[in-house]
């Protein structure tokens, strides 16, 4: 079986209220999953996009097993993760807030430990395993240390060492680099492109486009709880047909001038601009600027206002 | 079962180093019944004669009190601090049931209380029955055991409330004045109307102080401890009954 994590046509809805008044209130609905399908095969990472309150969280919620869709059904490695949540639970990890979900005066060692204890491994093992895993995101140092002393990028990367405790195959990871310096986020993408290495489906979110382009193999975009677009980068934005703009300097008597073109098909262009350089003096630097995530993502969802 | 029973150890263990490292409430939980005793027996000097019974049947009361205020209260706070702290999704989305992590979380509180009641009572009955004070101890702590486990069903029922209502303080602060006016542990409650006597039969908190009052004294109660076990086995029924049907709403509605 090539797919790891499939999510048929999941559909949710909240019910809220709204202030009317001093003390009245009017019951409302929010949609906040509309029919949303995709799926994630092993050893690849899937990242999923969307504005705040797009249906992300919810999404991951359900995938998670700790919400249940009121339509539609989810499988992961085979279960499903309604009606074998136990079977599912066992075989993910998840980091959903980066700086809390710890117990305070314990330390992270002392917290990753009794995490690892949940899942199931017994003492020993737990114990190896926490040991190994402050020392893969860079922790070791401060593994006795209690977890409220760590900073924010500390916290993170404890967060991601107890999503990986029990070694799960599926992981799931909701903003794993939110807070952390460069170089800690550098490792932590590095690390997420070692775990898919060994195979493991990664449902990543960030709201850092460049990031999700430089880790993730597809995207899904959704808004309003809608998948609205779905591929690999590139896919994306060939499919939205994004221009690369190239540049051509030109040197003419001492003076130089950028000749500019806006294009789906950079080569051509390429060839075209240096012609047209080489005729009027010296051709300088050429540069390619190819079309970011970003804006696709600011397209896709302005054309969906 | 192995797997479980090491799962169970571990939240024991983990809630036994958090509380160890903020030990100031243990403190308090074995000093205050000495004080508020104290106290009561000493503003009653003044208008009638105090004997060590009545001191003792006070100290006894004000414990038991305070115990099942904490066995009722300790879920409902766990769950809610766990929700503040970001820790239920984790503990959710983990394979172990939430029962065994409560459980676990309140056996914890349970030894905790039944260590703080030995400390503090251990001197006074000393004093006052010598040796056989001990023994007559040691089963009136067990019949705290038995007693601490119906305050645990209502706990679980208190627990399945705040995740629904998602306010605890509110929630306790409602429940605790109920609850502590309806022990019948502080006062002699044959002076009560009839409806009243009998509300305060149907809850746990008289039923375990009366029976370890009257282990204390001597005077072993049977039918007061088929009393206490029943109502362990109904509490707890109903505690778990509630509390699972809470969690699989929030469930339907998000954490």
């Amino acid at each position: 079986m090539n797919i790891a994590i499939e999510a048929h046509e999941l559909r949710k809805r909240f019910i809220s209220y709204e202030r009317t008044g001093f003390l009245s209130k009017r019951k409302i609905v929010i949609e906040a999953l509309r029919g949303v399908s995709f799926g994630i095969k092993w050893g690849e990472i899937y990242g999923l996009l969307g504005p705040n309150g797009a249906g992300k969280t919810t999404t991951v919620k359900i995938l998670t097993t700790l919400l249940i869709p009121d339509d539609g059904y989810a499988i992961i490695n085979g279960y499903d993760v309604v009606k074998e949540a136990k079977a599912v639970r066992k075989i993910i990890g998840l980091v959903l807030y980066p700086d809390k979900g710890f117990y305070s005066r314990l330390s992270g060692y002392e917290n990753l430990v009794y995490f690892g204890r949940l899942y199931g491994l017994d003492k020993s093992t737990a114990e190896l395993r926490a040991r190994e895993l402050m020392d893969v995101v860079g922790l070791k140092e401060a593994m006795n240390r209690p977890y409220e002393e760590y900073s924010l990028g500390m916290r993170a990367r404890l967060a991601i060492a107890r999503a990986l405790i029990h070694d799960p195959p599926v992981l799931f990871l909701d903003e794993p680099t939110i807070g952390l310096d460069p170089i800690s986020a550098r490792e932590v993408r590095e690390l997420v492109r070692k775990l898919r290495r060994e195979g493991k489906a990664i449902l990543f979110t960030s709201h850092n486009l460049w990031e999700v382009e430089e880790v993730c193999d597809r995207i899904g975009i959704i808004n309003n709880g809608l998948m609205i677009i779905e591929g690999s980068p590139k896919d994306i934005k060939d499919m939205l047909g994004l221009r690369y703009t190239v540049e051509v300097e030109v040197q003419i008597n001492g003076r130089i001038e950028v000749l500019r073109e806006e294009t789906v098909n950079p080569a051509d262009a390429i060839r075209k601009l240096i012609s047209e350089a080489e005729a009027r003096g010296k051709v300088g630097k050429i540069r390619i600027n190819e079309p970011s995530l970003e804006e696709a993502f600011i397209r896709v969802i302005k054309s969906e206002k | 079962m192995r797997s479980r029973l090491g799962v169970f150890y571990a939240v024991m263990i983990n809630e036994l180093k958090i509380i160890s490292r903020e030990p100031g409430g243990l403190v308090l939980l074995i000093i205050l019944p000495y004080f508020i005793a104290g106290g009561m027996a000493f503003i009653a000097s003044f208008f009638t004669k105090i004997t060590s019974n009545v001191f003792i049947r006070q100290f006894v009361g004000f414990e038991v009190l305070m115990l099942s205020m904490i066995m009722v209260q300790t879920g409902a706070r766990f769950l809610n601090e766990e929700r503040n702290g970001g820790r239920l999704e984790f503990l959710l989305a983990s394979p172990t049931s939430m029962y065994v992590i409560l459980l676990g979380t309140s056996m914890v509180m349970i030894i905790v209380d039944i260590g703080a009641f030995t400390i503090a009572s251990l001197p006074l009955l000393y004093l006052n029955y010598g040796l056989i004070g001990m023994i007559r101890l040691t089963i009136a702590l067990l019949l705290l055991f038995i007693g601490l486990l119906p305050l645990y069903g209502l706990g679980l029922l208190m627990s399945g409330i705040v995740i629904k209502l998602k306010d605890a303080d509110t929630i306790m602060n409602i429940v605790t004045p109920i609850l502590t006016i309806l022990s019948g542990a502080t006062y002699p409650i044959y002076v009560l109307p009839w409806w009243i006597k009998d509300l305060i039969y149907v809850l746990p908190m008289y039923i375990t102080f009366s029976s370890m009052y009257m282990e204390i004294m001597g005077n072993t109660g049977l039918s007061l401890i088929l009393n206490l076990i029943l109502s362990a086995i109904i509490y707890l029924l109903l505690g778990v009954t509630a509390y699972a049907s809470f969690e699989k709403e929030i469930k339907r509605g998000g954490v």
